[in-house]
């Protein structure tokens, strides 16, 4: 099946005829978190708002100023839209299947495009990006629904490997992100919480809404093997042979205090982090994802 | 010293490697998966490999040294701290492994005064007073060694008892048997101080010094392995404790009885010959030679016999009746060291006729045919056509055809004359006969196939044919001579009737090829080719005459030689009375009758008169009731309830026995010549060969699995504490992070 049947068979057709309620929701949240169009039908001019400390002195409606001697400024429609980024980690590490035969890069792809395909319902502008060590492919945002056609195939294709270099990707990306915006980074996080946090407070620097889905095996966070197991890397990694009875109390340890420090390093600089399971319900987690309200 | 009771399970250490063969075989049977966290792996492995091995090494040491102090165990290891100054003495080096090897044979009662025997016990009690608790004995009499063993034992109480049981039996004399067997039993002891015990009244003959051979495979057994310490399992201490008694008024023995013919027949003379033989300077004088016939005195001589020197007496007797009879001879008043052997049986069986069957190649009647000769010579009033024979051979007469296996079963001897070939089922019949018990007689002659009877009658000396039958030879004149003039079937021509067989001429006889050791020539002819040869076959007896019997090759059957030789000869061939009655001390007794096979109702008694236990079990493969090994010499007699009449038998002593002479120093050095040994003949004696309180010794198996049970709650300990570690770590959240 089609990346795109898959959203609609796990998105679409569940949030249209179960959840109904949740589908609201979404939309209200959706049209809660900035001024959609719906609100006004203009193309042109979306209305007023008051003058803020740096916006530029020539948009300033001096029509307005002359007849109320108030400093506002012209909202075009262009600017009431949401523009989002999907960025989408491809590395090896994303390849990871557990027992559901489900790898996380799949589940990272049918989020992306379910959120992709929720944003052009709302005529927010929506683009992709997917990285591995360095960004493999950008697409730019556009709010047209052959964008998100392309957009889909393009993550129907897309196919893990490499290594994972979050951190310099999305530096790399912050000073092309000049216009406010949401950005949505699906990844399973396995780098250095340092560099990620560094790298997203650019994002942050770069006025953009940056939400991290980490997606994560249950299989990673159980670790329920048993006897000695060779572990062969995804990501070019030397091979271990360990006796995961005896060190499954040390990996616990290891992967609890790396996401204590994502979490606390996400929350300092106003990024919201969501763990994602690949067994759990994509629907119920876009639900979760999108009631919450913006970081800052 | 460290000294090991079990060396051989050394090689239980290799065991001390199966940690790591786990370890490894475990390792190697590891899956491999692809695994998406690898940073957390790594981190693991960089931050807590040290850790880890040492928990592991800690583990696999442990376990290894538990293994170890286990299997060092297993080996008996003992630490022994010897005092000074020991000398020769036997220093006990921890719990003792002792074999008591005991001669209970028949010449240990003498001299009856104060028999060897009572000695030998009390030495015997004297050693196993040495022993402690945990001392491991093995008591191994010279009568029981067909017994099953079970043992060792432990019990000092019963060690004192059994030797308290223990009497003089008539079992022969066998020391290297004896010794070998106590060697033997040393497999069956785990304890580290090795003692073999000889108890013996050291008599040369018992010791079979002349046997070197078997000497020298005993020495290579005692002595073992030439880097073993001495008192270990492959290097016994030997201990030799010989109840040397003199003998100085010497012994009288009877020796053998013999008859002078191979079949009895009623109401006819017959020559008992006693052979006494002295043993000793000191001479018998007006002693008194009884001969007794089924128990009843015929006849009583007085004799004196010079010292070491050996006497033969003969009685003339006939038995009126056929049947069963025991012949005894006694000797009364010659107070010598050793009573029984003063008296000797012979079972004998009276027979009015002894049926035979004549196989001709060429048939004929009256003295026509390859064999007519013979049967008149055998059964001379059959022969002349008189009726009512009272002959004592029954002749009957047929051609090749006629031998069968019906035939066989009512003749006790077959003889083949001149035969050119017998068919299969004959030669089968034949073999079957001999092996049974039955005398077959070969006579040659112009018509025997040698090829037919080479290949089918001798099967390469498996057949009834005593040996191969070579080409006719053809001499001028030969003439034969005894070679065996013991054997029965001559015994008629050994002193003064040799020139009767001289004056017989031999114009042609068969060459005679491949002779079996085993074979015994009874006559030669002068160019020294055998004329007449004699075998064993299974149970019974082959006879090859290498000429004819029919006049042509030689004029035998016209000489004065040719009756008694013939009648000697069949009658030998055919007196085989099986099962035999005359045994030795260790033999069985077996009893069937002939008739219909069953057993009935049948009484057995011994020398004493007590009930002698017979069972229903097999001789040579026919139902037959079988007592236990006999050890007591003398007379038995059996009866059934259809006849008043017993069926003697006896058990009789190996002459062996009544020799009393002392093993000499030099002989005792010569058999156990390299191998350390220490002598005692006073019971009072015996406690001081051992010096126990002078040395320490510490069993070290005790502590070695105490530690290994420590060391095994230790790994436990560690393991467990290694988990709960790994387990404190943060378990990780199944759903979203808080």
């Amino acid at each position: 099946m089609s990346l795109q049947g898959d959203v609609h068979r796990q998105v679409l057709e569940r949030l249209g005829n179960v959840f109904v309620s949740a589908r609201q929701a979404v939309e209200s949240v959706l049209s809660g978190q900035h001024r959609s169009v719906r609100r006004g039908l203009s193309v042109e001019f979306a209305g007023h708002r008051p003058y803020q400390a740096g916006d530029d002195i020539r948009r300033l409606d001096w029509l307005v100023y002359a007849r109320s001697d108030r400093y506002d400024v012209r909202v075009h429609e262009e600017e009431t839209r949401l523009r989002a980024t999907l960025i989408v980690d491809a590395s090896g590490s994303m390849g990871y299947a557990g027992s559901s035969g489900r790898s996380k890069l799949d589940h990272a792809k049918v989020l992306a495009a379910a959120l992709g395909f929720l944003m052009v319902r709302q005529s927010d502008s929506v683009g992709l990006v997917t990285f591995d060590r360095a960004v493999r492919d950008h697409l730019p945002p556009a709010t047209t629904m052959g964008n998100l056609l392309v957009m889909l195939d393009r993550l129907e294709a897309l196919a893990p490997g490499g290594e994972t270099g979050i951190g310099a990707v999305l530096s790399s990306l912050a000073p092309q992100l000049t216009r406010r915006g949401l950005v949505i980074l699906i990844t399973d996080a396995f780098d250095d919480p340092d560099r990620i946090a560094e790298a997203l407070s650019l994002l942050r620097y770069r006025k953009q809404d940056v939400r991290v889905l980490q997606v994560v095996d249950p299989l990673e966070q159980s670790f329920p093997f048993p006897a000695v197991i060779s572990f062969r890397g995804l990501e070019g990694e030397p091979t271990i042979t360990l006796d995961a009875d005896r060190i499954r109390g040390y990996y616990h340890e290891s992967l609890a205090a790396h996401r204590r420090a994502l979490a606390e390093r996400c929350h300092a600089i106003g990024v919201q982090l969501e763990t994602l399971r690949t067994d759990e319900d994509l629907a119920l987690s876009l639900i979760r994802i999108l009631m919450q309200g913006p970081a800052t | 010293m460290i000294s090991l009771a079990n060396a051989l399970l050394l090689g239980g250490l290799v065991a001390v490697a199966a940690p790591v063969v786990v370890h490894i075989a475990h390792r190697r049977r590891t899956r491999t998966m692809d695994w998406g966290a690898m940073r957390f792996l790594i981190e693991v492995v960089t931050r807590r490999q040290r850790q880890m091995s040492l928990d592991h090494l800690l583990l696999l040491a442990v376990r290894m040294l538990a293994i170890a102090c286990i299997a060092f165990a297993l080996t008996r290891p003992q630490l022994s701290f010897r005092a000074a100054g020991l000398g020769d003495l036997i220093s006990r080096t921890g719990r003792t492994a002792a074999v008591i090897v005991i001669d209970d044979s028949l010449s240990t009662s003498a001299p009856r005064s104060d028999p060897a025997f009572v000695t030998m016990k009390r030495l015997a009690h004297a050693y196993i007073d040495t022993l402690r608790a945990g001392d491991e004995i093995s008591l191994v009499a010279l009568s029981r060694l067909s017994e099953p063993a079970a043992d060792p034992i432990f019990d000092l109480v019963g060690a004192h008892e059994y030797i308290d049981r223990l009497v003089p039996t008539a079992i022969a004399s066998d020391m290297p048997a004896l010794i070998e067997a106590g060697v033997g039993r040393f497999s069956r002891h785990m304890n580290p101080h090795a003692e073999l015990v000889i108890v013996t009244d050291a008599r040369a003959s018992g010791f079979s010094v002349e046997s070197s051979d078997r000497w020298s495979a005993l020495r290579g057994r005692l002595t073992g392995a030439v880097q073993a310490a001495v008192g270990t399992r492959s290097r016994p201490q030997v201990i030799l404790l010989a109840a040397r008694h003199e003998h100085p008024r010497g012994n009288l023995s009877v020796a053998e009885v013999a008859i002078d013919r191979t079949l009895l027949p009623p109401g006819r003379p017959v020559t008992i010959i006693a052979r006494l033989i002295k043993d000793g300077a000191q001479p018998v004088s007006a002693a008194l030679v009884r001969l007794m016939i089924n128990g009843r005195t015929i006849e009583e001589r007085t004799l004196d016999v010079p010292g070491d020197q050996s006497r033969q007496i003969s009685f003339v007797h006939s038995f009126d009746e056929p049947g069963s009879h025991l012949i005894e001879v006694a000797v009364e008043g010659a107070r010598d060291a050793l009573a029984e052997d003063d008296r000797r049986s012979l079972a004998v069986e009276v027979e009015s006729v002894l049926p035979v069957l004549l196989v001709e190649g060429r048939p004929g009647t009256g003295l026509d045919g390859s064999l007519g000769l013979l049967a008149a010579a055998l059964a001379p009033r059959n022969v002349a056509g008189a009726t009512g024979s009272g002959d004592l051979f029954a002749v009957s007469r047929v051609g090749a055809d006629g031998v069968t296996e019906r035939a066989l079963s009512h003749a006790r001897v077959a003889v083949l004359g001149d035969v050119p070939a017998l068919d299969a089922e004959a030669v089968s019949a034949l073999e079957r006969f001999v092996v049974a018990g039955g005398g077959i007689f070969i006579v040659g002659g112009p018509d025997t196939d040698r090829d037919l009877a080479n290949r089918f009658w001798s099967r390469g000396g498996d057949g009834f044919l005593p040996t191969a039958l070579g080409a006719p030879k053809r001499v001028p004149s030969a003439h034969p001579v005894t070679t065996a003039a013991s054997h029965p079937a001559v015994s008629a021509f050994a002193v003064g009737a040799a020139a009767a067989l001289r004056e017989v001429a031999v114009s042609q006889y068969l060459a005679l090829t491949d002779l079996p050791p085993d074979l015994e020539r009874i006559l030669e002819l002068d160019d020294g080719n055998p004329l007449l040869v004699t075998r064993t076959r299974g149970r019974g007896r082959v006879a090859l005459f290498a000429s004819s019997l029919d006049g042509a090759w030689n004029d035998l059957p016209y000489r004065s030689a040719f009756v008694p030789l013939s009648r000697s000869l069949v009658g030998w061939l055919g007196g085989n009375i099986l099962p035999p009655r005359n045994l030795i001390a260790g033999d069985r007794l077996a009893w069937f009758p002939a008739a219909d096979g069953s057993l009935g109702d049948v009484t057995a008694q011994g020398p004493d008169g007590q009930t002698l236990p017979l069972m229903r079990s097999a001789w040579e493969g026919h139902p037959a009731l079988v007592s236990a090994p006999l050890t007591r010499i003398g007379a038995y007699a059996i009866r059934t309830g259809a006849s008043r009449r017993p069926i003697w038998f006896q058990v009789g002593l190996a002459s062996a026995e009544s020799r009393l002479s002392p093993l000499t120093d030099a002989q005792l050095e010569g058999i156990l010549a390299g191998i350390p040994r220490h002598d005692v003949a006073d019971p009072a004696q015996v406690s001081g060969l051992f010096t126990i309180a002078g040395n320490r010794t510490h069993e070290l198996w005790r502590w070695l699995i105490a530690a290994g049970i420590l060391l095994l709650i230790i790994e436990t300990v560690i393991t467990q504490v290694q988990s709960k570690r790994e387990r404190s770590y943060p378990q990780p959240a199944t759903g979203r992070p808080a």
